[in-house]
Protein backbone atom coordinates (compact mmCIF):
# COMPACT_ATOMS: atom_id res chain seq x y z
CA UNK A 1 0.00 0.00 0.00
CA UNK A 2 1.58 3.28 -1.06
CA UNK A 3 1.46 6.35 1.14
CA UNK A 4 -0.76 8.17 -1.35
CA UNK A 5 -3.33 5.38 -1.42
CA UNK A 6 -3.29 5.16 2.33
CA UNK A 7 -4.21 8.83 2.66
CA UNK A 8 -7.14 8.45 0.28
CA UNK A 9 -8.18 5.42 2.28
CA UNK A 10 -8.20 7.38 5.51
CA UNK A 11 -10.46 10.03 3.99
CA UNK A 12 -12.85 7.40 2.68
CA UNK A 13 -12.86 5.65 6.02
CA UNK A 14 -13.68 8.94 7.73
CA UNK A 15 -16.63 9.47 5.40
CA UNK A 16 -17.86 5.96 6.12
CA UNK A 17 -17.71 6.59 9.87
CA UNK A 18 -19.66 9.82 9.35
CA UNK A 19 -22.31 7.92 7.36
CA UNK A 20 -22.66 5.43 10.20
CA UNK A 21 -23.02 8.30 12.66
CA UNK A 22 -25.53 10.30 10.64
CA UNK A 23 -27.64 7.69 8.87
CA UNK A 24 -26.91 4.50 10.79
CA UNK A 25 -25.82 3.28 7.37
CA UNK A 26 -25.29 -0.50 7.52
CA UNK A 27 -23.68 -0.59 4.08
CA UNK A 28 -21.02 1.88 5.23
CA UNK A 29 -20.59 -0.12 8.43
CA UNK A 30 -20.09 -3.29 6.41
CA UNK A 31 -17.26 -1.61 4.46
CA UNK A 32 -15.66 -0.45 7.70
CA UNK A 33 -15.91 -4.02 8.98
CA UNK A 34 -14.16 -5.36 5.87
CA UNK A 35 -11.32 -2.90 6.35
CA UNK A 36 -10.80 -2.90 10.10
CA UNK A 37 -11.83 -6.36 11.33
CA UNK A 38 -8.80 -8.18 9.83
CA UNK A 39 -6.45 -5.52 11.25
CA UNK A 40 -7.96 -5.67 14.73
CA UNK A 41 -7.80 -9.45 14.60
CA UNK A 42 -4.10 -9.20 13.70
CA UNK A 43 -3.57 -6.71 16.54
CA UNK A 44 -5.02 -9.19 19.03
CA UNK A 45 -3.03 -12.10 17.60
CA UNK A 46 0.17 -10.06 17.90
CA UNK A 47 -0.33 -10.07 21.66
CA UNK A 48 -1.61 -13.64 21.98
CA UNK A 49 -0.56 -15.69 18.96
CA UNK A 50 -2.99 -18.53 18.27
CA UNK A 51 -5.72 -17.13 20.55
CA UNK A 52 -8.35 -16.90 17.80
CA UNK A 53 -11.36 -16.80 20.11
CA UNK A 54 -9.89 -13.87 22.00
CA UNK A 55 -9.12 -12.14 18.70
CA UNK A 56 -12.68 -12.64 17.42
CA UNK A 57 -14.10 -11.33 20.67
CA UNK A 58 -11.96 -8.21 20.39
CA UNK A 59 -13.09 -7.68 16.78
CA UNK A 60 -16.72 -7.85 17.93
CA UNK A 61 -16.24 -5.47 20.82
CA UNK A 62 -14.35 -2.88 18.77
CA UNK A 63 -16.76 -2.95 15.83
CA UNK A 64 -19.84 -2.72 18.06
CA UNK A 65 -18.18 0.20 19.81
CA UNK A 66 -17.51 1.81 16.46
CA UNK A 67 -21.24 1.55 15.71
CA UNK A 68 -22.23 2.96 19.10
CA UNK A 69 -19.70 5.76 19.22
CA UNK A 70 -19.47 6.85 15.59
CA UNK A 71 -21.29 10.11 16.43
CA UNK A 72 -18.51 11.01 18.87
CA UNK A 73 -15.89 10.73 16.13
CA UNK A 74 -14.76 14.04 14.70
CA UNK A 75 -12.54 13.95 11.63
CA UNK A 76 -11.18 17.42 12.43
CA UNK A 77 -9.76 16.00 15.68
CA UNK A 78 -8.27 12.65 14.83
CA UNK A 79 -7.77 10.58 11.75
CA UNK A 80 -9.96 7.52 11.45
CA UNK A 81 -7.15 5.01 12.03
CA UNK A 82 -5.97 6.70 15.19
CA UNK A 83 -9.51 6.79 16.51
CA UNK A 84 -9.94 3.06 15.80
CA UNK A 85 -6.59 2.35 17.49
CA UNK A 86 -7.81 4.06 20.67
CA UNK A 87 -11.04 2.00 20.57
CA UNK A 88 -9.06 -1.21 20.08
CA UNK A 89 -6.57 -0.39 22.83
CA UNK A 90 -9.37 0.44 25.28
CA UNK A 91 -11.23 -2.76 24.38
CA UNK A 92 -8.01 -4.72 24.92
CA UNK A 93 -7.62 -3.22 28.40
CA UNK A 94 -11.26 -3.96 29.08
CA UNK A 95 -10.77 -7.58 28.01
CA UNK A 96 -7.75 -7.93 30.36
CA UNK A 97 -9.83 -6.35 33.10
CA UNK A 98 -12.70 -8.80 32.68
CA UNK A 99 -10.19 -11.61 32.87
CA UNK A 100 -8.57 -10.50 36.10
CA UNK A 101 -5.35 -9.28 34.58
CA UNK A 102 -6.13 -5.65 35.21
CA UNK A 103 -7.84 -4.09 38.21
CA UNK A 104 -11.60 -3.86 37.77
CA UNK A 105 -12.56 -0.62 39.42
CA UNK A 106 -12.06 1.78 36.55
CA UNK A 107 -13.52 1.86 33.06
CA UNK A 108 -10.61 2.20 30.59
CA UNK A 109 -12.63 4.82 28.68
CA UNK A 110 -12.41 7.07 31.73
CA UNK A 111 -8.61 6.88 31.70
CA UNK A 112 -8.31 8.35 28.22
CA UNK A 113 -11.33 10.63 28.20
CA UNK A 114 -9.50 13.91 28.78
CA UNK A 115 -7.54 13.49 25.53
CA UNK A 116 -10.66 14.79 23.79
CA UNK A 117 -10.43 18.10 25.63
CA UNK A 118 -8.44 20.14 23.11
CA UNK A 119 -10.70 19.45 20.14
CA UNK A 120 -11.61 23.11 19.76
CA UNK A 121 -8.00 24.11 19.06
CA UNK A 122 -7.44 24.28 15.27
CA UNK A 123 -3.67 24.76 15.66
CA UNK A 124 -3.43 21.54 17.63
CA UNK A 125 -5.53 19.73 15.01
CA UNK A 126 -3.11 20.83 12.29
CA UNK A 127 -0.12 19.75 14.36
CA UNK A 128 -1.65 16.34 14.92
CA UNK A 129 -2.29 15.87 11.20
CA UNK A 130 1.35 16.69 10.52
CA UNK A 131 2.51 14.21 13.14
CA UNK A 132 0.23 11.49 11.79
CA UNK A 133 1.70 12.04 8.33
CA UNK A 134 5.26 12.09 9.66
CA UNK A 135 4.75 8.89 11.64
CA UNK A 136 3.20 7.15 8.65
CA UNK A 137 6.16 8.05 6.42
CA UNK A 138 8.84 7.73 9.08
CA UNK A 139 7.92 4.38 10.58
CA UNK A 140 8.79 2.52 7.37
CA UNK A 141 12.22 4.11 7.31
CA UNK A 142 13.21 3.30 10.87
CA UNK A 143 15.97 0.74 11.35
CA UNK A 144 14.37 -2.63 12.14
CA UNK A 145 15.89 -2.65 15.63
CA UNK A 146 13.90 0.52 16.44
CA UNK A 147 10.58 -0.40 14.84
CA UNK A 148 10.80 -3.85 16.45
CA UNK A 149 10.90 -2.28 19.90
CA UNK A 150 7.90 -0.07 19.13
CA UNK A 151 5.97 -3.09 17.83
CA UNK A 152 6.67 -5.01 21.05
CA UNK A 153 5.32 -2.14 23.11
CA UNK A 154 2.31 -1.14 20.99
CA UNK A 155 1.19 -4.40 19.41
CA UNK A 156 2.32 -7.05 21.87
CA UNK A 157 1.58 -4.87 24.90
CA UNK A 158 5.01 -5.49 26.43
CA UNK A 159 6.69 -3.24 28.95
CA UNK A 160 10.16 -1.95 28.05
CA UNK A 161 11.54 -4.28 30.71
CA UNK A 162 9.81 -7.30 29.12
CA UNK A 163 10.99 -6.16 25.69
CA UNK A 164 14.58 -6.02 26.95
CA UNK A 165 14.24 -9.54 28.39
CA UNK A 166 12.84 -11.01 25.20
CA UNK A 167 15.41 -9.40 22.95
CA UNK A 168 18.23 -10.17 25.36
CA UNK A 169 19.21 -6.54 25.59
CA UNK A 170 20.00 -4.24 28.50
CA UNK A 171 17.01 -2.04 29.45
CA UNK A 172 19.08 1.05 28.63
CA UNK A 173 19.48 -0.10 25.03
CA UNK A 174 15.73 -0.53 24.63
CA UNK A 175 15.11 2.92 26.08
CA UNK A 176 17.63 4.56 23.79
CA UNK A 177 16.16 2.81 20.72
CA UNK A 178 12.74 4.13 21.68
CA UNK A 179 14.13 7.65 22.06
CA UNK A 180 15.93 7.54 18.72
CA UNK A 181 12.73 6.36 17.04
CA UNK A 182 10.68 9.12 18.64
CA UNK A 183 13.20 11.71 17.53
CA UNK A 184 13.08 10.50 13.95
CA UNK A 185 9.29 10.47 13.97
CA UNK A 186 9.41 14.02 15.38
CA UNK A 187 7.30 13.00 18.35
CA UNK A 188 9.98 13.83 20.88
CA UNK A 189 9.97 17.59 20.64
CA UNK A 190 10.42 18.98 24.10
CA UNK A 191 13.26 17.87 26.34
CA UNK A 192 12.81 14.91 28.63
CA UNK A 193 15.02 14.64 31.67
CA UNK A 194 14.64 10.98 32.49
CA UNK B 1 2.00 26.00 35.90
CA UNK B 2 2.72 22.29 36.04
CA UNK B 3 6.41 21.57 36.59
CA UNK B 4 6.54 17.83 37.16
CA UNK B 5 5.56 15.47 34.35
CA UNK B 6 5.80 11.72 33.76
CA UNK B 7 8.80 10.49 31.75
CA UNK B 8 8.32 9.80 28.04
CA UNK B 9 8.65 6.07 28.78
CA UNK B 10 5.56 6.20 30.97
CA UNK B 11 3.65 8.26 28.43
CA UNK B 12 4.45 5.63 25.78
CA UNK B 13 3.26 2.80 28.01
CA UNK B 14 0.10 4.78 28.80
CA UNK B 15 -0.52 5.40 25.10
CA UNK B 16 0.10 1.73 24.28
CA UNK B 17 -2.21 0.61 27.10
CA UNK B 18 0.40 -1.47 28.91
CA UNK B 19 0.68 0.43 32.22
CA UNK B 20 -0.78 -1.11 35.37
CA UNK B 21 -3.99 0.56 36.57
CA UNK B 22 -2.30 2.17 39.58
CA UNK B 23 0.08 4.10 37.33
CA UNK B 24 -2.51 4.75 34.64
CA UNK B 25 -4.81 6.44 37.14
CA UNK B 26 -2.12 8.87 38.27
CA UNK B 27 -1.04 9.63 34.70
CA UNK B 28 -4.63 10.05 33.58
CA UNK B 29 -5.28 12.53 36.41
CA UNK B 30 -2.09 14.36 35.45
CA UNK B 31 -2.93 14.71 31.77
CA UNK B 32 -6.34 16.08 32.64
CA UNK B 33 -4.42 19.04 34.07
CA UNK B 34 -1.57 19.04 31.57
CA UNK B 35 -2.13 20.06 27.98
CA UNK B 36 1.50 19.37 27.08
CA UNK B 37 1.30 15.70 28.03
CA UNK B 38 -2.12 15.32 26.37
CA UNK B 39 -0.53 16.55 23.18
CA UNK B 40 2.34 14.09 23.53
CA UNK B 41 -0.02 11.18 24.06
CA UNK B 42 -2.09 12.09 21.02
CA UNK B 43 1.16 12.15 19.04
CA UNK B 44 2.20 8.79 20.46
CA UNK B 45 -1.19 7.31 19.57
CA UNK B 46 -0.30 7.70 15.89
CA UNK B 47 2.44 5.08 16.39
CA UNK B 48 -0.14 2.55 17.53
CA UNK B 49 -2.50 3.30 14.68
CA UNK B 50 0.22 3.21 12.02
CA UNK B 51 1.61 -0.08 13.31
CA UNK B 52 -1.86 -1.64 13.20
CA UNK B 53 -2.48 -0.36 9.66
CA UNK B 54 0.67 -2.09 8.53
CA UNK B 55 -0.02 -5.46 10.11
CA UNK B 56 -0.69 -8.31 7.68
CA UNK B 57 -4.51 -8.54 7.90
CA UNK B 58 -5.85 -11.72 9.50
CA UNK B 59 -8.87 -13.06 7.56
CA UNK B 60 -12.08 -12.88 9.57
CA UNK B 61 -14.53 -15.81 9.55
CA UNK B 62 -17.87 -15.02 7.81
CA UNK B 63 -19.77 -16.08 10.90
CA UNK B 64 -18.08 -13.31 12.86
CA UNK B 65 -19.31 -10.65 10.49
CA UNK B 66 -22.83 -12.05 10.67
CA UNK B 67 -22.69 -12.02 14.46
CA UNK B 68 -21.58 -8.39 14.52
CA UNK B 69 -24.25 -7.33 11.98
CA UNK B 70 -26.88 -9.05 14.13
CA UNK B 71 -25.65 -7.31 17.22
CA UNK B 72 -25.81 -3.85 15.69
CA UNK B 73 -29.28 -4.60 14.35
CA UNK B 74 -30.45 -5.24 17.88
CA UNK B 75 -28.99 -2.00 19.15
CA UNK B 76 -31.54 0.16 17.34
CA UNK B 77 -31.56 3.93 17.53
CA UNK B 78 -29.02 5.69 19.63
CA UNK B 79 -29.98 6.26 23.23
CA UNK B 80 -28.97 9.28 25.21
CA UNK B 81 -26.48 7.31 27.32
CA UNK B 82 -24.16 7.17 24.34
CA UNK B 83 -23.35 10.84 24.40
CA UNK B 84 -20.06 12.07 25.79
CA UNK B 85 -19.46 11.23 29.43
CA UNK B 86 -20.26 14.02 31.90
CA UNK B 87 -17.39 15.76 33.67
CA UNK B 88 -16.58 14.59 37.19
CA UNK B 89 -18.27 16.23 40.14
CA UNK B 90 -16.31 18.97 41.85
CA UNK B 91 -12.65 18.79 40.98
CA UNK B 92 -12.52 15.03 40.64
CA UNK B 93 -10.54 13.91 37.59
CA UNK B 94 -12.67 11.88 35.20
CA UNK B 95 -10.67 8.71 35.83
CA UNK B 96 -11.66 8.86 39.52
CA UNK B 97 -15.37 9.48 38.95
CA UNK B 98 -16.41 5.93 39.74
CA UNK B 99 -14.09 5.72 42.77
CA UNK B 100 -15.08 9.11 44.25
CA UNK B 101 -18.76 9.47 43.37
CA UNK B 102 -19.40 12.10 46.06
CA UNK B 103 -16.63 14.39 44.84
CA UNK B 104 -13.37 15.66 46.25
CA UNK B 105 -14.94 17.46 49.21
CA UNK B 106 -17.03 14.59 50.57
CA UNK B 107 -14.41 11.91 50.93
CA UNK B 108 -14.89 9.62 53.96
CA UNK B 109 -11.46 10.38 55.41
CA UNK B 110 -9.84 8.21 58.08
CA UNK B 111 -7.65 10.07 60.51
CA UNK B 112 -4.12 8.66 60.43
CA UNK B 113 -2.48 11.32 62.59
CA UNK B 114 -3.49 14.82 63.75
CA UNK B 115 -2.54 16.25 60.38
CA UNK B 116 -2.83 13.30 57.95
CA UNK B 117 -6.03 11.75 56.61
CA UNK B 118 -6.33 8.89 54.17
CA UNK B 119 -9.03 7.15 52.13
CA UNK B 120 -8.36 3.90 50.34
CA UNK B 121 -9.70 3.74 46.79
CA UNK B 122 -8.67 0.34 45.46
CA UNK B 123 -5.87 -2.19 45.12
CA UNK B 124 -4.38 -3.02 41.73
CA UNK B 125 -3.92 -6.65 40.67
CA UNK B 126 -0.17 -6.17 41.16
CA UNK B 127 -0.75 -5.28 44.82
CA UNK B 128 -0.27 -1.52 44.47
CA UNK B 129 -2.51 0.45 46.79
CA UNK B 130 -4.36 3.47 45.47
CA UNK B 131 -5.32 5.98 48.15
CA UNK B 132 -6.40 9.55 48.61
CA UNK B 133 -4.31 11.50 51.08
CA UNK B 134 -5.05 14.78 52.81
CA UNK B 135 -2.31 16.69 54.64
CA UNK B 136 -3.68 19.53 56.79
CA UNK B 137 -2.21 22.96 56.04
CA UNK B 138 1.32 22.99 57.46
CA UNK B 139 1.11 19.30 58.35
CA UNK B 140 3.94 16.89 57.73
CA UNK B 141 4.06 13.24 56.71
CA UNK B 142 6.37 11.14 58.92
CA UNK B 143 9.80 10.27 57.60
CA UNK B 144 9.50 7.23 55.45
CA UNK B 145 11.57 5.17 53.06
CA UNK B 146 10.00 3.35 50.19
CA UNK B 147 10.49 -0.29 49.48
CA UNK B 148 8.57 0.15 46.25
CA UNK B 149 7.66 3.08 44.06
CA UNK B 150 5.29 5.76 45.26
CA UNK B 151 3.47 7.99 42.79
CA UNK B 152 1.80 11.16 44.06
CA UNK B 153 -0.44 13.50 42.13
CA UNK B 154 -1.46 16.83 43.66
CA UNK B 155 -5.19 17.54 43.27
CA UNK B 156 -5.60 20.47 45.69
CA UNK B 157 -3.19 22.74 47.55
CA UNK B 158 0.53 22.10 47.45
CA UNK B 159 3.30 20.37 49.35
CA UNK B 160 7.05 20.42 49.39
CA UNK B 161 9.90 18.11 50.29
CA UNK B 162 13.68 18.38 50.24
CA UNK B 163 13.62 18.38 46.42
CA UNK B 164 11.02 21.02 45.60
CA UNK B 165 7.47 22.37 45.70
CA UNK B 166 4.60 20.48 44.07
CA UNK B 167 1.35 22.11 43.00
CA UNK B 168 -1.97 21.10 41.50
CA UNK B 169 -1.41 18.72 38.57
CA UNK B 170 2.22 17.94 39.42
CA UNK B 171 3.11 14.24 39.45
CA UNK B 172 5.96 12.92 41.59
CA UNK B 173 7.67 9.54 41.41
CA UNK B 174 9.67 8.30 44.40
CA UNK B 175 11.44 4.99 44.83
CA UNK B 176 13.59 3.24 47.39
CA UNK B 177 16.62 5.30 46.49
CA UNK B 178 14.91 8.45 47.72
CA UNK B 179 15.95 8.49 51.35
CA UNK B 180 13.86 10.05 54.07
CA UNK B 181 11.24 11.54 51.88
CA UNK B 182 9.25 13.92 54.11
CA UNK B 183 6.46 15.90 52.44
CA UNK B 184 5.04 18.98 54.18
CA UNK B 185 1.83 20.74 53.11
CA UNK B 186 1.89 24.48 52.46
CA UNK B 187 0.75 26.70 55.35
CA UNK B 188 -2.22 28.26 53.60
CA UNK B 189 -4.32 25.28 52.50
CA UNK B 190 -4.92 21.57 52.99
CA UNK B 191 -3.23 19.43 50.38
CA UNK B 192 -5.20 16.63 48.70
CA UNK B 193 -3.31 14.04 46.67
CA UNK B 194 -3.92 10.84 44.78
CA UNK B 195 -1.25 8.25 45.58
CA UNK B 196 -0.29 4.83 44.30
CA UNK B 197 2.20 2.83 46.36
CA UNK B 198 3.79 -0.31 45.02
CA UNK B 199 4.78 -1.97 48.27
CA UNK B 200 4.56 -1.01 51.94
CA UNK B 201 6.82 1.86 52.88
CA UNK B 202 8.85 1.93 56.08
CA UNK B 203 8.90 4.69 58.62
CA UNK B 204 12.27 5.59 60.05
CA UNK B 205 13.21 6.78 63.52
CA UNK B 206 12.86 4.94 66.81
CA UNK B 207 9.17 5.54 67.61
CA UNK B 208 8.11 5.16 64.05
CA UNK B 209 9.88 1.78 63.98
CA UNK B 210 7.79 0.68 66.92
CA UNK B 211 4.72 1.80 65.04
CA UNK B 212 5.52 0.07 61.79
CA UNK B 213 3.63 -3.16 62.46
CA UNK B 214 0.52 -1.18 63.45
CA UNK B 215 0.31 1.05 60.47
CA UNK B 216 0.35 -1.31 57.57
CA UNK B 217 -3.28 -0.39 56.97
CA UNK B 218 -2.23 2.82 55.31
CA UNK B 219 1.09 3.90 53.95
CA UNK B 220 0.97 7.29 55.53
CA UNK B 221 -0.06 6.81 59.16
CA UNK B 222 2.46 8.16 61.61
ZN1 LIG C 1 2.50 16.84 31.89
Amino acid sequence: MSAVNAIIDVKELQQLIELVARDRDQQAFSQLFEHYAPLIRAYSLAREPGAYLVADELVQEVLVKLWNKAHLYNSAKANANTWIFTLARNCRIDYLRRNGRYATEVDPEDLYDSLEDDSADPFEATQQKKTAQKVREGLKQLPVEQSQVLAKVYLEGKTQQETAGELNLPLGTVKSRVRLALQKLEILIRGYGQ
Amino acid sequence: MIQHHPSIDRLIAFSAGSLPLSQSLCISAHIEHCQQCRQDIRRLNHIGSTLIEELPPSPVPDALKQAVMERINQIGPRNSEDTAAPPGSGDVPRCLRSLLPAGLYNIPWKRLSPSIFGAKLCTDVNGSKIEMLKIKAGGQVANHNHTGEEITLVLEGSFSDADGVYRKGDIIFRNCEDKNHRPIASQNADCICLTAVEAPIQFTGFFARLLNPLIRRSHYSS
